[in-house]
């Protein structure tokens, strides 16, 4: 493989694991000099027990919480954000708490950046490398094994006003620290386990063969890979499995590292463009196009895809890159079958709502994706209507 | 610096952008992206806003303060120059802060396959201006 052009490696998260570690981790939370934390999460999470959790070991541990807003809706939007840090700044905090999901998580990493910087969160932040200077400290309490929000230095927030998602990417926005315990994640039901987690997979493949994988990269994406092929299956049979549970926490949470440095491509392209149109969730848009994902790159990329097949078990030494490819994919394939039948998840276009009618429409926006530019291969709208007829 | 300064950034870049805008085939190849784009050069100062919301052409203004720009990128003016003869990469220039997109980041990363054939344009132009020397760059 050749050298890359470029390369660097920044992950400012301090990571914590452990069964019942969120219980306490006052002693990191006095580290980062939080001691009125917000809580920001959903009324999901907070039905399920999982704030109350948290926060009776904080609690008993001395720290108190300075606020709690429970109303994150499915998608983060702007004006949620607003609500967020005016009420974080009223409470006198001096870090915030996110319990949940990716949407909680961006809501957190948006607000943070109005309740340090003031101003406008669409006209003076939206964009790249924006800020100058430190927030205030952010913890992650991760309750899905999928996003790998927890780690990343992106948040994407829906703008009423314009009616798009916008990106935020900052280093200053990344989490300072992540708090992963299989605790707060097993009250997943088996469908949400089956498509976060292959979401999770679908990150660090995709972020394994993009153009601006390095091999700092490229380390935490084939162990990631490694880890969730080998323990989804095991956590659908038992979601009480805190073992199980755990290690998917490990593995979604390396693949965040992973596409944090190297980005997603043509899945996720078109995983966005089926959510805008067809408002397919994306952990299964993403779960459903990733093997045609994959076949659309193996020409470009066979080399890569081989050492995929090794990080799969299925390698054979007798067969040349692009067999071995084949294989990697063939793998993958399979792997998303038993998913599937373990947990009711479609892998199929037409059976969650996707119409012939609209493919143009989905190549059209794909192509326009930001992550066009990261796909190794050139994406063309042939090109994506084939993934799609295929995945119909 | 490869330019010394503010008159001279102005007629060579802002000379080829004026140069994509008269090319209506390349025109209306940008302008497809439908946007408004301001590119705020530094050492030398200048501003370029390049209005391609018609769908159809490019209209280049200098420091404009009056369009409100969707896609606003900082750079230096060094930097501009390394990319448009395609000697640099774009998401390794954005992740090295060597360029500041302030914006929808989707549609600028989406507008690069578009601007590959005006890199060759980039360099014929300065041949054409006689400025050979600024095609070699480190």
């Amino acid at each position: 493989m050749g050298l890359p052009e470029f390369a660097m490696f920044y992950l400012p998260t301090r990571i914590l694991f452990g069964i019942g570690i969120v219980r306490d981790f006052t002693g990191e939370l006095q580290d980062l000099k939080a001691n009125r934390p917000f809580v920001v999460t959903d009324k999901t999470i907070r039905s399920l027990g999982l704030v109350d959790y948290v926060l009776e070991g904080l609690k008993s541990n001395g720290v108190e919480v300075a606020g709690i807003f429970d109303e994150v809706p499915q998608d983060s939007s702007v004006r949620i954000v607003s609500k967020v840090a005016d009420l974080f700044k009223e409470s006198n905090a001096d870090s915030f708490l996110a319990i949940g999901g990716g949407s909680v998580i961006d809501t957190a990493k948006g607000a943070n950046i109005i309740a340090k910087m003031g101003g406008d969160l669409v006209r003076d932040f939206s964009g790249t490398n924006i800020l100058t200077e430190p927030l205030f400290p952010l913890i992650v309490i991760p309750t899905t094994s999928g996003t790998g929000s927890e780690v990343t230095n992106a948040a994407v927030i829906y703008d009423e006003d314009s009616n798009t998602k916008l990106e935020f990417v900052d280093r200053f926005i990344t989490p300072s620290m992540a708090v992963l315990d299989p605790n707060m994640t097993k009250s997943m039901p088996p469908k949400v386990t089956a498509f976060t987690g292959l979401d999770a997979l679908t990150h660090a493949i995709e972020a394994f063969v993009d153009v601006d994988a390095t091999p700092f990269s490229d380390m935490f994406a084939k162990e990631a890979i490694s880890i969730i092929t080998s323990h989804l299956i095991n956590v659908l049979k038992d979601g009480t499995n805190l073992e199980e549970r755990g290690w998917m926490s490990i593995g979604a949470t390396l693949a965040g590292v992973a596409f944090s440095h190297s980005e997603c491509g043509i899945v996720h392209g078109i995983a966005h463009s089926l959510g805008a149109v067809h408002r397919v969730p994306h952990g299964i848009a993403n779960a459903i196009i990733l093997p045609y994902g994959m076949e659309y790159n193996l020409p470009v990329k066979e080399e890569k895809f081989a050492e995929l097949a090794k990080v799969l078990g299925v390698y054979d030494k007798d067969k040349t890159d692009l067999e071995n490819g084949k294989l990697a994919i063939d793998a993958i394939r399979k792997f998303e079958e038993s998913v599937a039948s373990l947990s009711n998840l479609p892998l199929r276009l037409r059976d969650v709502g996707v119409t012939l009618d609209t493919f143009e429409l989905i190549a059209e926006k794909t192509i326009v994706d930001g992550t066009a530019a990261y796909n190794p291969r050139e994406e063309t709208i042939e090109g994506i209507i084939e993934i799609l007829n295929k995945a119909y | 610096m490869y330019f010394k300064d503010s008159e001279e950034l102005k007629k060579i870049l802002g000379g080829f952008f004026e140069k994509a805008a008269a090319d209506k085939d390349l025109a209306k190849e940008f302008a497809k992206s439908k946007l408004l784009i301001r590119f705020n050069y530094t050492e030398p100062e200048l501003s370029i806003t390049l209005d391609m919301t018609d769908g159809e052409n490019i209209v280049v203004t200098y420091n404009d303060n009056e369009k409100v720009p969707e896609v606003d990128m900082s750079m230096k003016a060094d930097t501009a120059h390394k990319f448009w003869l395609g000697k640099l990469n774009l998401t390794m220039a954005i992740t090295r802060k060597l360029m500041i997109v302030k914006g929808p980041v989707p549609k600028v990363l989406a507008f690069i396959p578009v601007l590959k054939p005006a890199y060759q344009m980039y360099k014929d132009y300065l041949k054409e201006i006689g400025r050979e020397d600024l095609i070699e760059v480190e």
